[in-house]
This record gives C-alpha cells, sequence and structure tokens, in this order.
C-alpha cells in the first residue's frame, strides 16, 4: 500500500492568492470576515468572507483572459495554478486525476438567462469541474465530490485511496465554493448567520459566517522533505437528522474512533485538533461531547471559520492546508472569536498563538446530511 | 377570532406540507410541537416564514416564536396581539 | 484482490419501479410526482416523513425499500458497517430550482427552511441513513453520467480500507421531473446468485 503525502498546496481567498499570505495574516490575527454590502447577495449589509472577483481576474490575465469562466472556476484555475508550480507535476498526464470538492459549485448562474457571461450548462456541478479540467488539458475525467461541508475533507480521503491503490501517481484535490444569495438566503431562513464575526466554542456564539474560497493541495506516493503524509481517514453518518448534528456527537465519535484505529494511533497521540466550528450552537457542542468521548479533549483545538468563514466546499481542504502549515511551522494559530467557553464539554481552545511541535493532528468535519468526517496529518521527520 | 384560527389551521397544513392531515384534524388547544402534531426545528422556521408572508409579523428567532406557537390558540392570540 | 458481490437491486424509472427484475409498480404516468405517492403507498411504508422529502429523497427512499425489503442486509450487518455511496448528475437541481423560486419573484422573498435543507445532493443518503439506521462511510459523487466504474473502485476502497462490510450504492437522479434510481447492495459475501462486482454487470443492469 502506498502512502498519502501532501507536496504542495494553495489557498485563494480574502486573506491572500498564496497559502503563505493566507498564513501570514491568521498568525497575525487578521480575519477575512467583514461587514459587507452588497446588494447582489443581500438587500441588508451582512458579515462575510467575501472574495473580490477582480483581484482573482487580474492574478490570472498572465495564464488566461478568463472570459466565460465564473468567478468560482477562474478561483479553482488560479488556485491550481499556484498549488502546481510548486511542485513537479505534469497536469496533462492520465496519471493525473483531479478531484474537486464543492456544495453548489457555479449556482449563482440560477436564474440567469444563458449566455456568454452565464454559461448556464456549467450549473451542472459535471460540467464546471470538467470545464476547468479542460483548461489544463487533462485527459480524465474529475471526480466530484458534493457531500456538504464534509466534501474537503471527503475529497482529500477519497484521493489518498487512489494513491494508496497506485491507481494515480497524482491527484490534485480542489475545494470551492462561492457565496451567493441563493446560499446566503438559505443559512439566513435557517437562522443560521452570526451578526458579527463568528464566535466558535465561545459562550456568545450565535452563528456561522459564510466565506468564498478555493483551495487546493496535490497528493502524491512520493514524499517531499515539505511533506505531510495523510495518515488515514474515516467517515460516518449520524442517522439522526437532515440538517442538525446528533446531539451526542457519536457519528462524529466514531470517525474519530475510526481514524485513531487505522492509523495505529492512541488517543493521546493527538497533538493538535483543527475543529469543524462553525459557531453555531448545536455543531460546536456536538464536536465538544465527541472530543471528549474521543478521550482526545486534552489536545489544543482550535477552529479557522473566524479567519476564513465557513466555505463549505472549500473548508476542508483550507483548513487542511493551514493545519498542515502549523505542523511545518510548529505553530498553533489562536482560534479567532474566542473569549469564554461555550461548550458544556469544555475543550483546550487556544486564545493566543502557541509554538508547539505536532506530529500528529486531526481534522474533523461535519454537514448537512448527518455527514462526519476525519482526518489525520502525520509528520515524519 | 373563529375565522382567524380556521385559518390558520389551513395554512398551517399548507406551509408544512402536512400530507397526511386535514386543517379540521388540528385542535386548537393542541401541542403543535414535541407531542400533539409533533412538529420539529424545520417546521419550527417555516411557521415563522408564515407569519411573515400571510400577517406581516415578523418574528426574530425561534426562542421568540417558541411561546408563540404553542398552539394554533396561542398562535393566533399572537397575531392578534401584534396586529393592534 | 478482494472479491465483492452484488446481492440485489433496484430501479425507478419511466417504466416502472423495480424490486431486482421483479416489475412492482407499473403506472408511471407523465406526472412523476404521483408516480412517487403510488408506489409509496403501494409499498405500506407508513413512513410519514416521506410527505416532506422533497422528490430526489423520495425517490431515493423508495429504491431503497424496494432494496431493502426482503433483502436481509440491515439484519446482517450492524449499521456502522454500512457504507453508502451514492451519484448523480442533477445534484440537487430540483430542489435548487424550488428553493430558488422562494426568493426570486418580484417582491417575493421568502425563503422557505424547508425547502433549502434538501439542496444538496447527500441529503437523499442522509435520509436513506436516518430511515434504515445506516451509520457507515458516506460518499457523494456528481457524474455526467452513470459511472459503474467509479461506483466499483470507490465500493472497493472502502471494502480494502475500512471496516465497512456491506455497500449501499448507485444512482438517484431527478432531474426536470424525470425519475431515474438504481440502487444496488454490495457484499464481502455472496449472495445465493454468487454475482461478482462488476462495472460491466452494473451497466448492463442500469440499462436494460
Amino acid at each position: 500500500m502506498r502512502r498519502v503525502y501532501s507536496i504542495a498546496d494553495n489557498i485563494v481567498s480574502p486573506l491572500g492568492l498564496e497559502s503563505k499570505d493566507n498564513w501570514d495574516n491568521i498568525v497575525k490575527g487578521i480575519s477575512g470576515v467583514s461587514s459587507n454590502n452588497a446588494l447582489s447577495i443581500h438587500s441588508e449589509s451582512f458579515f462575510a468572507s467575501l472574495l473580490n472577483e477582480e483581484v482573482v481576474t487580474g492574478a490570472l490575465k498572465e495564464h488566461t483572459n478568463a472570459n466565460g469562466y465564473t468567478k468560482l472556476e477562474k478561483m479553482f484555475i488560479l488556485s491550481i495554478l499556484n498549488a502546481t508550480k510548486q511542485c513537479d507535476i505534469d497536469l496533462t498526464s492520465s496519471r493525473t486525476l483531479f478531484v474537486f470538492a464543492t456544495t453548489k459549485g457555479n449556482i449563482d448562474l440560477l436564474g440567469k438567462a444563458a449566455s456568454n457571461s452565464y454559461p448556464s450548462a456549467r450549473i451542472s456541478l459535471a460540467a464546471m469541474a470538467k470545464h476547468v479540467t479542460g483548461f489544463f488539458g487533462n485527459p480524465n475525467n474529475p471526480v466530484v465530490i458534493s457531500n456538504a461541508c464534509t466534501s474537503g475533507v471527503l475529497a482529500l480521503i477519497t484521493s489518498g485511496y487512489y494513491i494508496n491503490e497506485n491507481i494515480y501517481d497524482k491527484v490534485v484535490v480542489t475545494g470551492g465554493d462561492i457565496l451567493s444569495e441563493f446560499t446566503f438566503s438559505g443559512f439566513q431562513c435557517l437562522q443560521a448567520l452570526s451578526q458579527g464575526i463568528c464566535k466558535p466554542f465561545d459562550k456568545n456564539r450565535d452563528g456561522i459566517n459564510l466565506g468564498e474560497a478555493c483551495a487546493t493541495i496535490v497528493l502524491s506516493s512520493k514524499a517531499t522533505p515539505a511533506g505531510i503524509e495523510l495518515k488515514a481517514g474515516a467517515t460516518s453518518n449520524d442517522a439522526n437528522h437532515i440538517s442538525g448534528p446528533s446531539r451526542t456527537g457519536e457519528g462524529l465519535l466514531r470517525a474519530i474512533n475510526n481514524v485513531l484505529s487505522y492509523s495505529h494511533s492512541s488517543h493521546s497521540d493527538i497533538e493538535y485538533i483543527s475543529a469543524h466550528g462553525t459557531a453555531t450552537p448545536y455543531n460546536d457542542e456536538m464536536e465538544a461531547k465527541a472530543f471528549h468521548s474521543a478521550r482526545i479533549a486534552q489536545a489544543p483545538v482550535n477552529s479557522l471559520k473566524g479567519y476564513f468563514g465557513h466555505t463549505l466546499g472549500a473548508a476542508g481542504i483550507l483548513e487542511t492546508i493551514m493545519a498542515i502549515w502549523s505542523m511545518k511551522k510548529e505553530l498553533i494559530i489562536a482560534s479567532k472569536g474566542y473569549d469564554e467557553n461555550g461548550v458544556s464539554a469544555p475543550l483546550q481552545i487556544v486564545k493566543e498563538n502557541i509554538v508547539k511541535k505536532i506530529n500528529k493532528c486531526l481534522k474533523t468535519a461535519s454537514g448537512f446530511g448527518g455527514c462526519n468526517a476525519a482526518l489525520l496529518l502525520e509528520k515524519n521527520d | 377570532m373563529d375565522t382567524l384560527i380556521q385559518e390558520l389551521k389551513k395554512e398551517i397544513v399548507e406551509q408544512l406540507n402536512l400530507q397526511t392531515i386535514k386543517p379540521e384534524d388540528i385542535k386548537e388547544h393542541e401541542p403543535l410541537f414535541m407531542e400533539g402534531l409533533g412538529l420539529d426545528s424545520i417546521d419550527a422556521l417555516e411557521l415563522i416564514v408564515l407569519l411573515q408572508k400571510k400577517y406581516g409579523i415578523k418574528v426574530n428567532s425561534a426562542e421568540e416564536g417558541k411561546e408563540a406557537f404553542y398552539s394554533v390558540k396561542t398562535m393566533a392570540d399572537f397575531i392578534k396581539s401584534k396586529k393592534r | 484482490m478482494t472479491e465483492l458481490f452484488l446481492t440485489g437491486y433496484s430501479k425507478i424509472n419511466k417504466n416502472g419501479a423495480y424490486a431486482a427484475d421483479k416489475l412492482v409498480v407499473t403506472n408511471f404516468t407523465a406526472n412523476a410526482p404521483e408516480f412517487l405517492k403510488n408506489i409509496y403507498e403501494q409499498s405500506a411504508m407508513d413512513y410519514p416523513k416521506f410527505y416532506k422529502m422533497d422528490s430526489q429523497s423520495k425517490l431515493g427512499l423508495l429504491a431503497a425499500e424496494l432494496l431493502i425489503k426482503d433483502n436481509v442486509l440491515l439484519e446482517k450487518y450492524p449499521g456502522e458497517a454500512i457504507g453508502i455511496i451514492l451519484s448523480n448528475t442533477a445534484g440537487s437541481e430540483d430542489s435548487d430550482r424550488n428553493f430558488f423560486a422562494t426568493i426570486s419573484g418580484s417582491g417575493n422573498y421568502f425563503p422557505s427552511p424547508a425547502l433549502f435543507v434538501y439542496t444538496l445532493p447527500n441529503i437523499v443518503a442522509g435520509e436513506l441513513c436516518i430511515k434504515y439506521k445506516i451509520k457507515g462511510e458516506n460518499n457523494f459523487f456528481i457524474t455526467e453520467c452513470f459511472d459503474a466504474d467509479l461506483l466499483c473502485l470507490n465500493i472497493t476502497n472502502l471494502m480494502n480500507y475500512t471496516n465497512t462490510k456491506a455497500c449501499i450504492s448507485g444512482w438517484i437522479n431527478y432531474k426536470e421531473e424525470i425519475p431515474d434510481a438504481f440502487l444496488f447492495t454490495v457484499e464481502l459475501v455472496a449472495g445465493k446468485d454468487k454475482q461478482l462486482l462488476k462495472s460491466e454487470l452494473l451497466n448492463q443492469l442500469y440499462f436494460n
């Protein structure tokens, strides 16, 4: 069985167009979440992490005039370009696979009459992905995973098996979602949105911020000096409710226990947890319970949603990238928005950046449809 | 008051897509949530939409709605009080 | 290479509703919602939640009921050992349009929570997990058309690398009011038909 390594990564978000810029900003405590007035999304001002499309278009100029590509497609193309330029990879090879994670794709095209600017056929997630891989000349059908907010972590796990089985030499795993009136109205009518910058695990948390981003990881069976290993992954279903997590966290607990088992890790091996931490009353409470039941709650925990917002399809990949950077830089970032404990089973929430050597890190995610996912990252020195 | 209650029962069935229940089956004092009709959290949010759409009343949170949504009767009382 | 076995299947499309090759419900009219309602009523399921679901979830639930009813899968395996890998091309298009209609009429902005919660493709998997207490690995792929190779590969990976002992997999697609469902069960132990899981077999069953 081949092992799976992350050999390159990129984040395109309001905090920067390279992983380093994003990292530097969160080290400084800078958040991409702010108050916005964007009438195309909502009639009143709202807090979110919105990415300026012109910035993306401008950055792409040297590669393409970006005509006819949607905002999300441009984000994908830029992120893939910026990730893959860092490593040795042939994007036109049949031994290279693209795997996409997205919840709603080009949903901003819905309701718009078809035209060059609004390629309505690419509301289809599969068509969108194919259009992006077409830019790179890749001969394979891209794999598209759409499994709510676990999509990103799930895409990494699924791709990992492809590497394990030597079906492909390299997999470009890329996740992204844009903020649209569709998504905004939906979360708003569920009363899931925060009135300010979100506060994961905090006593006064009142909901999520939505965020736009695209994040890409290149996976390979060959380690590089900079590589972190994706050691094991697991998913599960709560089998309880389609939009609320199980109150006991037993689904997430099962995924965590399975990951520990598959990676031959003990609960005490986990040195840092990058939580899903969306800042809804229910998610954070459930996650805390699950971490305690799994006996990993002694590890420092953060949620990055206060910096990036909830980036849906991108989240699992984006947050895994920042976890990888934490492992390489031996620095755990403060969990933005946290002041006072707000869960019944208190966690070691990081309040200020901590210097720490991390060999094993756990990334968790949960989503609508009762799904959960856990991924174990390992640093081999 | 009676017409409002009958109207409400009809609208609840319609808004919540309660295919197995007829408006006349709902008792006005019967709890809507937990026991009685057994509605859930998503239904509560839909009732908030109903109040806005049909009666122009804004309920700002599920908590605010909790008392109001106890039964059809309390909903009718709530609507009456907001319309004054 | 681990041998995997196809141990059951079901189909729902314009030709009717099938439990394996046995036609259970015909009378597909041009009205898909009516058709689904007929299948539900004939199934004697007694599951009032059915009526709250969107059409794609109803389709998935009915296909699953036809698949699992006589198949002892749920008795043989604990929920944690059963995985669910589904796919389609529509995403959640039907529900997307229904939700969008609640925010897009002029002067008509009343986003519906009950519609919004169905605007993700994996919700149908979530509904199946709730009904049948399936708690294992889950995944949802969006493909241009039914992709047997993709499903076989990912089912095999799950069986090889996780505690998954059985899998419900297939295609649940509700697009432009055309229901198209094909579900099958995969196990490590052979069914009485002793059919090996192979792409060719899946394509044969789906396309005929």
